[in-house]
């Protein structure tokens, strides 16, 4: 009988011999079974503000307890973490951390929530997973940070868990994730998709690169495709992008670039857009209905907050989003 | 040190060991290698 395996977690669909590790560097195949390399062994674990990952519409001004792992299953050339995302779990620093340990950490601490985020945490699938079954039974949310570059089976499984989840959408052509992410836009779609029907609070955030995918006629495309199929309540967050890891020899992304993507965006019908990674009035939240400002955020902190009970203080419109 | 007093104390040193309390190295449990989830075996 064989002992090679297949990899089923996400669209890489991995087949390791025996020893071999897996693309996105968490997973190897020991004697026929494939194993986790990274369970309960984060490189990371931080107390962060919710807004940090970023979140607008989730436990606003509340703190969420961060962890990742090394690895992830793309290979972004702008990736705004490369140290721990593309490195092997034996190159970085970890704590010993189990799921229990985890969650008993994230109450003494007052957080609401647990994050999965900094890296991919599809590639410490069951370390997150068993560590969301446990934050659930202790009233504790759970987010993830993902470029959902994933499975439909495992995340059909992982939605029961998850209570929000805020999405990289690279970019919007197939080009672009074979060129700078080596992946596909498909599976990313489909798991976007997915995450509004099993009714997980759905976020997106979009890294505008000068020269790859700052043009305005895509981006247009991106949100009516977002404004169609996951509706205009959807949060947009246009993130700005610094010259990091292969990219260095681009500049950050202008102002005018991020201010000219909102306003397309509003335009194509999305009725929430923010801009990040910068300190601008698009990080506050506005009354899509009366146009006052609701949440006043600078970075991330929240400096006033006029929504009660869900509604707008001022003219008591419905502001989707899980508030308490 | 004379080789001597290096021997006095590496023998008062063995024999007292003999007395000391054994402890197991213990092994826990979550670090152990944790299998995967979805994945097959090819055929």
């Amino acid at each position: 009988m064989s002992k090679t395996v297949q990899c089923e977690l996400c669209p890489n669909a991995c087949v390791l011999d025996i020893n071999q590790v897996s693309r996105c560097r968490t997973r190897i195949n020991k004697d026929g079974t494939l194993y986790s390399l990274v369970y309960g062994k984060p490189c990371a674990v931080h107390i962060d503000p919710i807004e940090k990952k970023p979140f607008s519409h989730f436990l606003t001004g509340t703190t969420t307890f961060s962890i990742a792992t090394a690895g992830c299953v793309l290979s972004c050339k702008f990736c705004q973490n490369w140290q721990i995302s593309q490195a092997k779990p034996e190159d970085t620093d970890t704590y010993d951390f189990p799921p229990d340990k985890v969650v008993t950490h994230a109450i003494f601490h007052k957080c609401r929530s647990i994050s999965y985020t900094y890296t991919e945490p599809t590639v410490f699938y069951e370390y997150m997973y068993d560590t969301a079954v446990i934050a659930r039974k202790r009233k504790i949310k759970n987010t993830i940070h993902s470029c959902g570059y994933i499975n439909e089976k495992p995340l059909r499984k992982l939605t029961k868990y998850m209570d929000a989840a805020n999405i990289d959408l690279k970019g919007f052509s197939e080009d672009f994730y074979a060129k700078m992410c080596n992946g596909s836009l498909k599976p990313v779609l489909g798991s976007l998709v997915l995450l509004k029907k099993e009714d997980v609070w759905l976020e997106i955030t979009n890294l505008v690169i000068p020269t790859l995918n700052d043009d305005m006629k895509q981006i247009r495309d991106m949100c009516r495709w977002i404004a169609k199929n996951l509706g205009a309540d959807v949060p947009v967050h246009f993130s700005r992008f610094f010259p990091h890891y292969k990219l260095t020899n681009l500049p950050p992304t202008p102002v005018e670039t991020l201010t000219e993507a909102r306003k397309t965006a509003i335009d194509a019908g999305l009725k929430f857009v923010y801009i990040g990674n910068i300190r601008h009035e698009a990080e506050s939240t506005y009354c899509p209905e009366c146009k006052k400002m609701l949440i006043e955020r600078t970075g991330y902190f929240v400096k006033q907050n006029n929504i009660t009970n869900g509604k707008c203080k001022f003219c008591s419109a419905s502001i989707p989003g899980i508030w308490s | 040190m004379k080789r001597r007093d290096f021997l006095k104390i590496f023998f008062l040193g063995s024999i007292l060991s003999l007395f000391g309390k054994k402890i197991k190295a213990e092994t826990n449990p979550e670090s152990k290698p944790k299998q995967a989830m979805f994945w097959k075996r090819l055929y």
